[in-house]
């Protein structure tokens, strides 16, 4: 037994020198990330904080941007929009901020972590009615959401965006109050809203017109009148701390090129204002 | 109790496995105990293996080729298998010396030393992550760091920076009580033979205790291989250098929830696998004490 222990420290010390090798790669990532200079000339590495629900055609757009130009390569980083902003504003790095809707992007202005003139708009958001495929309840209207029987899930207003633009609609639509008695959740994410549906858990929710792309055999959506709420919207802009505003501003620019918006339009998203 | 020492932890699963009943006559009685302890163990194990079996049988074949032979899985796999064994290392060099200090010296504060380790096992991961970011980031030292070309948020290091604060308190409570089943006797007849306090250590109180520092050191490796909230905060989610299995678990739930399954399903085998193969080589390695030392066997007494 006794040999057995002296060969715990062995294990560990070749454990320890597999775990440095491995490390290695992403430490020199790191090393490139900070060697990364402003100069247009040298490799470029940019770091984008992107909102987790854009990750697929943001890997996509990054992709094919890279491809183009091979001196510059984007380092993203996924997750809510808010832990995103806390994370670019308190370490003050990073060029690119893309958060899920436009009113985290109002947040980023009012606290300074960008520069407004360099904001454009990605993709729209239009609100509306997501169901089960096949649309088992027959839900055709905002009305219908407030029939006896049918489940209805909201993203939580105050929380999230959509939250707050699905309070918006059912009270321009006066249905508020009726449609709260078979309101059974509040979602705290985009993403949870739309997981309600598909995983069944309630009939419909109100969500984006993208969420029936993001799970095309289990939603589908009924289309809300634009005049209950205005869409919102995926935004990007240059991070105030960024030292490599040019570099940036060219991947937003290729963003809402017709390249970038064909990109998003693939994965579902209404790249073009939404037309009454 | 076949083990020296391991089933003494409070906590993990460690403590929640089902102990043996001391082989009986195979009397009718005996039988029926056996029958009822088995029935009686059955609804926790039915309870946490039937979500995971929900998670195998919902990846198909399909899923499972299209994604996590890709490269994005692969990489996240070693990332987090990496960056778990170095949290490993980590917790081990530096947390047993907190588990020796605080089994065989009492203090005073010691209770205040000992809440502190459980400290990161009440705070919300995020939270932790916050913490970790405010004090290593450039709000706090990072900035100092940073000025000397160093930076830890954000970065790989951070990740594992992460999983240590998490996973570490798992290891310190086993080898505590690994450290303490240790009989007092063993270790003043190793010092009145003339062993100085580092060759009793590393040549009686450590090998005694070993098989409850491997429990110990498996606990911690398979918390840090789950952590996800502090890493997420404190690291990003980085594709390639912070984002690691549970991350890419969660980034992939948000659009598509099918990949999400099949990255976790993974996640759950392969972690499966080590854990067994970890186990069997704690089991095999407390078989060989017993034969060494058989008056430890304390269930032969």
């Amino acid at each position: 037994m006794l040999r057995l222990w002296r060969a715990f420290p062995v294990l560990l010390t070749i454990s320890l020198v597999a775990g440095c090798g491995g490390a290695a790669r992403p430490g020199t990532s790191r090393a490139q990330t900070e060697r990364g200079g402003p100069k247009s000339t040298g490799p470029i590495r940019l770091i984008a904080f992107v909102g987790s629900a854009s990750k697929p055609p943001a890997s996509a757009a990054k992709a094919a941007y890279e491809k183009a130009h091979p001196n510059v390569s984007i380092d993203m980083t996924f997750g809510g929009s808010g832990t995103l902003l806390q994370q670019m504003s308190l370490e003050k790095m990073g060029d690119i901020y893309m958060p899920g809707s436009d009113d985290y992007m109002e947040k980023a202005e009012a606290k300074e972590a960008v520069i407004p003139e360099t904001r454009a708009i990605i993709a729209y958001l239009v609100p509306m009615i997501c169901v089960q495929k096949g649309n088992p309840k027959g839900i055709k209207t905002l009305a219908d959401l407030a029939k006896p029987g049918v489940i209805v899930g909201l993203a939580e207003p105050g929380a999230v965006c959509l939250g707050d633009v699905s309070a918006e609609i059912l009270e321009n639509a006066g249905l508020l109050g009726a449609v709260r008695k078979n309101i059974i959740t509040y979602a705290r994410s985009c993403e949870q809203t739309q997981q309600l549906v598909q995983l069944g858990e309630v009939d419909a929710v109100i969500g984006w017109d993208a969420f029936a792309s993001w799970a095309p055999d289990k939603i589908e959506v009924v289309p809300i009148p634009l005049k209950y709420a205005r869409p919102r919207n995926i935004p990007a802009a240059v991070s105030a701390f960024s030292q490599q505003r040019e570099a940036a501003e060219s991947f937003i620019g290729f963003l809402i090129s017709p390249e970038g918006k064909a990109i998003f339009a693939k994965y579902g998203y209404s790249v073009e204002p939404p037309k009454q | 109790m076949a083990t020296v020492s391991n089933h003494r932890s409070s906590n993990g699963p460690e403590a929640a496995a089902p102990v043996e009943p001391p082989p009986t006559r195979a009397s009718g009685r005996g039988r029926t105990a056996r029958v009822v302890a088995a029935l009686l163990a059955l609804p926790l194990l039915v309870y946490l293996l039937a979500p995971i079996i929900g998670l195998l049988v919902r990846t198909t074949p399909r899923i499972w080729r299209t994604y996590v032979c890709c490269w994005e899985a692969m990489t996240a796999l070693k990332l987090s298998l990496v960056t778990a064994s170095i949290a490993l290392v980590v917790s081990v060099v530096i947390g047993t010396p907190v588990a020796y200090w605080l089994s065989h010296y009492t203090f005073r504060g010691k209770k205040i030393v000992d809440t502190v380790i459980d400290l990161p096992l009440v705070l919300p991961p995020s939270a932790a992550g916050f913490a970790l970011l405010l004090l290593f980031g450039s709000q706090g030292i990072g900035s100092w760091l940073l000025q000397h070309g160093l930076r830890i948020s954000l970065t790989p290091l951070a990740v594992v920076m992460a999983q240590v604060f998490i996973a570490s308190p798992f290891y310190v409570r086993q080898a505590r009580a690994g450290f303490e089943s240790v009989p007092v006797e063993l270790r003043l007849a190793s010092a009145t033979l003339g062993a100085g306090p580092s060759r009793t250590f590393f040549r009686v109180t450590a090998p005694l205790a070993s098989d409850a520092l491997l429990a110990g050191a498996v606990m911690a490796w398979a918390r840090a291989l789950g952590e996800f909230g502090a890493t997420l905060v404190f690291a990003g989610a980085f594709p390639g250098r912070t984002e690691t299995m549970p991350i890419a678990i969660w980034t992939a739930s948000a659009t598509d929830l099918p990949v999400s399954i099949a990255l976790a399903s993974t996640l759950v085998v392969v972690s499966f696998a080590v854990l067994l193969i970890a186990r069997g080589l704690v089991d095999r390695h407390t078989k060989m004490s017993l034969a060494t030392y058989p008056a430890l066997d304390r269930s032969a007494a």
